[in-house]
């Protein structure tokens, strides 16, 4: 499965009026005919809020993954952490829970779909995380996430800035 | 999600009784919470040990009275918590024959240490609009809308107390938790309460909307404020040109962010040329952004600030392996020019260190 070539927005700089700095967008990512990658409905959705962004539901597609951004809260040590999927809070579903829906709902029995999650962090760069690699990065501690261990190397598009 | 509704003797209300006064008086509660609500809440999110297992954890996080000490005085409340871990709470309580007071109280610190809460005066028709909100509290557990994902979101706790009536009627509390990502009413309640809050606190009302989103982020952002309020809020918001720099010609946001006479300290030596310039390619990241995270803005006087943060830069490392940012300190002494905008008139930035630095605590 190969990467898509622009996960993020193709002007986020701002979209209705509102910006990615302060409010969470999201989009799923669906594989098109033609192989290329593009957004379901080809739309990216906002609720106008800085903590939380409803998309539509990915049964019934070929969703490849989930791409959605953590606004910044100023703070450089949570904006760090904001830079992975988000953990479970509040016994709510976590960004990866989410993800391993999509992949029960689009093909559950394929052990070589691994479906992706896109998080573009307060930095605006969107980095790659693969529902295999949940284990590995579930499990950092809040200290080994402020350190940004495992980021590197996941970039998949410059700072939208 | 109705927890109770304040009938002193229904089952429902003992338990989500004792479930909020053991979270409220835990200082080390927070953890603890965490867990128990993770427990509680893996096979049936509606169940009482969930809700709550999630109350403790929402109210663990701030250092009030229990809502029972308040319904025993004769108080009446208003007021919700969050539980996103960096948003405050915002309680409206009139005391027993006293007026309404509004207090913005912050989450506790990593450390444990809670913030200085904020606290102002409540003008009477304030406090009727503040009683005249529709209340949150006979909502029905509910799911996720039908056909969407929910990413993210917070947990809200919206609580009440009025007073009874000798004779004719006992003192109500009611409670109600709430989710971004869970129609019901919890949520609109907390932003219609934050925003009848945050006029009542000018300095914090003053912070520019558009770089914190909704009147909770604006509460949340005047955590950073001291001294002369006013002054220190017009310098927070000047001072998000400084929020991100990509590369060393980045200079455009810095534009009029500088005096004509600016001075900028790096690392221990005074660099001269043009400010902006220089502090570009001084902070520019070897990959990724710099951001700068503002951590206190004090006015000094109306027309003196100092702002105090952190620059925060990725370094390039092998994938998936080890620390990756470093970080350096930040001061700056802003003041107000004739036109009545402030300008960095001295700026100074230590070392880069790892990141996280370590912690002094």
């Amino acid at each position: 499965m190969g990467t898509p070539p622009a996960a993020g927005p193709p002007n986020p700089i701002l979209i209705g009026g509102l910006s990615w700095q302060h409010v969470e967008f999201g989009a799923v990512i669906v594989r098109n005919a033609d192989g290329s990658y593009g957004a379901l409905n080809d739309a990216i959705y906002s609720n106008a809020a800085p903590g939380y962004v409803h998309t539509p539901d990915f049964a019934g597609t070929n969703a490849q993954g989930i791409w959605h951004n953590h606004p910044d809260r100023g703070d450089d040590r949570q904006d760090a952490i904001d830079s992975y999927p988000s953990a479970s809070n509040q016994g709510q579903r976590s960004d990866w829970d989410v993800l391993q829906d999509l992949k029960d709902a689009v093909a559950p029995n394929d052990p070589t779909f691994d479906p992706s999650l896109w998080i573009m962090g307060p930095d605006g760069v969107t980095r790659e995380f693969k529902l295999s690699e949940r284990a590995l990065l579930e499990n950092l501690s809040p200290d080994q996430m402020a350190a940004r261990v495992g980021l590197n190397g996941r970039e998949r598009t410059q700072s939208c800035d | 999600m109705t927890i109770w509704t304040g009938r002193p003797c229904s089952k429902v209300l003992r338990i989500a009784c004792v479930g909020a006064l053991a979270g409220l008086f835990a200082p080390v509660g927070t953890i603890a919470a965490q867990s128990q609500a993770r427990e509680a809440c893996r096979t049936n999110r509606t169940s009482d040990a969930c809700i709550r297992a999630r109350m403790e954890q929402v109210s663990a996080a701030y250092d009030i009275p229990p809502l029972q000490v308040h319904r025993n005085a004769g108080d009446r409340v208003r007021q919700v918590f969050h539980a996103s871990g960096d948003l405050p709470m915002v309680s409206f309580v009139a005391l027993r024959g006293g007026s309404a007071m509004v207090t913005v109280h912050y989450p506790r610190r990593r450390d444990g240490s809670i913030p200085s809460p904020l606290r102002a005066a409540v003008p009477a028709r304030v406090w009727q609009e503040v009683l005249a909100l529709p209340e949150p509290f006979d909502g029905r557990p509910s799911s996720p809308e039908p056909g969407t994902i929910c990413m993210d979101g917070a947990t809200y706790l919206a609580e009440a107390v009025d007073p009874g009536q000798p004779t004719r009627r006992p003192a109500t509390m009611r409670q109600e938790l709430g989710h971004d990502c869970e129609p019901g009413p919890v949520p609109a309640y907390a932003t219609a309460i934050a925003g009848i809050a945050l006029p009542l606190f000018p300095a914090c009302a003053r912070i520019d909307g558009r770089s914190y989103a909704g009147p909770l982020r604006r509460l949340a952002a005047c955590r950073m404020l001291r001294g002369v309020r006013m002054a220190a809020a017009d310098v927070l918001n000047r001072a998000r040109g400084f929020g991100m720099t990509y590369n060393a010609g980045d200079t455009a946001r810095l534009a009029g962010l500088f005096s004509a006479r600016s001075e900028l300290h790096w690392d221990g030596a005074r660099q001269a040329g043009d400010p902006a310039a220089l502090w570009a390619a001084r902070a520019a990241p070897r990959l990724g952004v710099t951001r700068l995270s503002i951590e206190a803005v004090e006015g000094i006087n109306a027309r003196r600030v100092r702002l105090t943060g952190r620059l925060t830069r990725a370094v390039d490392t092998r994938r998936g392996t080890a620390t990756g940012a470093e970080t350096a300190q930040v001061e700056q002494l802003w003041r107000r020019d004739q036109d009545g905008l402030f300008r960095v008139a001295r700026a100074t930035v230590g070392s880069w260190e790892p990141f996280p630095p370590p912690r002094h605590e």
